[in-house]
């Protein structure tokens, strides 16, 4: 699901440098990251100042401009409603990139207490949280996004509950992995002989460790937070019309693809290109920070 | 080991289940009032209950839900009072055939890329190669389909684009661009597994062994590598093929399809609540088996396992 390699055949191997570069500066180090976060910042920033950016609202409706090609006035055409499709492709940015942060933080938030608590005691609780997290891994996360958001109802709130719970396992897994790795350490043991409580050897002790890969797998799954939201939208489960997401422009346009089919293509190129850099920059990501899982 | 995978299955078929259930009746509060809205009145909210066997304990219900399910008895549509398990054994074809023609065209079109790609590495047409992954990767599905649409149905007027056709060559034509859409992302999913497994593979000791006997290159790499690549690029297929089971949800949207997925999306659209159960249960049916096939499927490839297996 997620972009395992550098496309680059000529940026420069990791395990090449060296081991105390920064962080950033090894992230810096690709020409193709470096782009890649450069359109995530436009992206960013489109989200952020949309109504700065947009030229026309993108809810007013102009029956003197319906169903338009592109034109001067306005640049990727209007819809059937007159609507400026380059105006609502913009803040059809907002949705889509406020749920493809929040809900990879939202299930890393639950999956990592969920995975610490299961790495940490064992016994029965372990057992049944990994064997949930198998059942829940055997599914496509577009699939349980499409379960979970059919039972909540659609709406933004809701689809941020059914995609995190959908990347739910994903983190779940590290989590407890790493717990049980760091729970074997002799500093966990002189912990615990000196009294201190479960709690506070978790967020004290073993957090701090894990947290570098939970980050990493975060960074991994905005990409397909993203695609999964276009979908769902695009299936009507997710932002409601009339407000602009991704999703609901191709849907929209869809109905109208005879006429004019540039609701589609614009909306269409902004997710594609979205999901492309954050795919390329988690897999930067992870190759800084976690070279070993390279393939 | 086998026995083991069935009763892990059995398992997991029973945690499936009870998952819907609870997805259907605990978490949106009230089915009634989420089936009915909030207008509904007490009288119509009571007669669903009943309607629909809401009124009994959820102990009660869950046994039912049960029995339904063996006895494939999904009841009757809320909106047009059809039978559910009719319903869907119409629809189930469609679905298939674009998921089966859809694995098959990303296999004719995505092993030989990711073969190409790994023997060739570096070279252009592996760079060339690499990005048309990345691309299958991050477009969405149903974004390509509508571009095959636009470009393939409606202005160069090749195939019929919506609809699913009903006898065989009406079907076949209808099944043309659904299936190059899902095709098309499968092939990204598989050139991408095949490029990295075969090159895992040629990194291997007996494939030097092999160079050092003096064997074909040609041979080395479609005898000794291709085959132990293929291992993981099968057991990945699993996940391939549910991802593009999902996805057909999309697809059949986009060309106004037959589907298991239009059952699906039009019984969300029209809060047709029997409907979506069945749908979604139907769907989470299809994980469970295609894991199942994966798992024997795997046992087939590998002897190491066959021989655990006995």
């Amino acid at each position: 699901m997620t972009v395992t390699e550098n496309i680059i055949p000529d940026t420069p191997a990791v395990e090449e440098k060296s081991e105390r570069a920064g962080f950033w500066s090894t992230l810096f180090s690709s020409r193709m990251t470096v782009v890649c976060l450069c359109v995530i910042g436009i992206f960013a920033a489109i989200a952020a100042f949309a109504p700065w950016f947009a030229p026309y609202d993108p809810l007013k409706q102009n029956f003197l401009a319906m169903s338009k090609g592109p034109s001067a006035a306005h640049w990727f055409g209007t819809d059937r409603y007159g609507r400026d499709i380059l105006s609502r492709t913009i803040y059809g940015a907002r949705p889509s990139l406020a749920l493809g942060v929040m809900a990879p933080v939202l299930a890393g938030i639950v999956g990592t207490v969920v995975g610490m608590l299961a790495g940490y005691f064992g016994g029965w609780i372990d057992r049944i949280v990994s064997r949930l997290c198998d059942v829940l891994m055997a599914f496509p996360s577009l699939l349980i996004g499409i379960m979970i958001s059919a039972a909540l109802g659609p709406g933004f709130t809701n689809l941020i509950v059914a995609i995190a719970f959908a990347f739910l396992p994903r983190f779940v897994r590290v989590a407890r992995a790493s717990t049980m790795s760091i729970t074997a350490e002799p500093y966990i043991d002189a912990a615990v002989a000196s009294g201190q409580s479960w709690m506070r050897i978790l967020w004290k002790q073993i957090l701090p460790n894990i947290s570098g890969p939970l980050v990493v797998v975060a960074t991994l799954w905005v990409a397909t937070a993203i695609r999964i939201e276009a979908s769902l939208s695009f299936l009507g489960l997710g932002t409601q019309p009339p407000a602009a997401s991704w999703g609901n422009l191709i849907r929209d346009g869809l109905t109208e693809m005879l006429v004019s089919p540039w609701s589609v293509i614009t909306a269409g190129f902004a997710v594609t290109l979205c999901v492309l850099a954050f795919n390329i920059v988690g897999d930067a990501v992870r190759d800084v920070l976690d070279p070993e899982s390279r393939d | 080991m086998l026995l083991n995978r069935l009763v892990d299955s059995v398992i997991t078929v029973i945690l499936v289940v009870t998952l819907v259930f609870v997805a259907m009746r605990i978490l949106p509060g009230d089915p009634a009032v989420a089936a009915l809205g909030d207008s509904a009145t007490a009288e119509q909210l009571a007669s669903f209950r009943e309607r629909m066997g809401l009124n009994v304990p959820l102990w009660h219900q869950y046994l039912d839900f049960l029995v339904n399910i063996v006895t494939l008895n999904f009841g009757t549509s809320m909106i047009t009072g059809e039978n559910i398990s009719a319903m869907l054994l119409a629809n189930l074809p469609y679905t298939v055939e674009l998921t089966v023609a859809a694995m098959i065209i990303g296999m004719i079109i995505g092993v030989p890329i990711g073969v190409l790609s790994a023997v060739k590495r570096g070279s252009f047409p592996d760079y060339i190669a690499r990005i048309i992954a990345l691309a299958g990767f991050c477009i969405p599905d149903f974004f390509l389909g509508a571009l095959i649409l636009i470009v393939f149905g409606l202005k160069l007027d090749l195939f019929p684009v919506t609809g699913g056709g009903t006898d065989f060559p009406s079907r076949m034509q209808h099944l043309v661009l659904p299936a190059m859409t899902l095709g098309l992302v499968m092939a990204a999913f598989t050139s991408r597994l095949t490029r990295s497994a075969l090159l895992e593979v040629l990194k291997r000791d007996y494939i030097r062994t092999a160079r050092a006997k003096g064997v074909t290159e040609r041979w080395v790499i479609y005898k000794h590598a291709l085959r132990n690549a293929l291992i993981p690029v099968v057991t990945g297929f699993g996940i391939y093929i549910l991802t593009m089971l999902s996805g057909s949800i999309a697809i059949e949207l986009i060309f106004a399809r037959p589907g298991v997925g239009s059952v699906l999306i039009n019984g969300i659209n029209s809060r047709d609540y029997p409907m979506v159960q069945a749908g979604l249960l139907v769907f989470a049916l299809f994980v469970v088996v295609v894991n199942i096939a994966m798992d024997l499927l795997y046992v087939l490839i590998d002897p190491r396992l066959r021989r655990a297996a006995r």
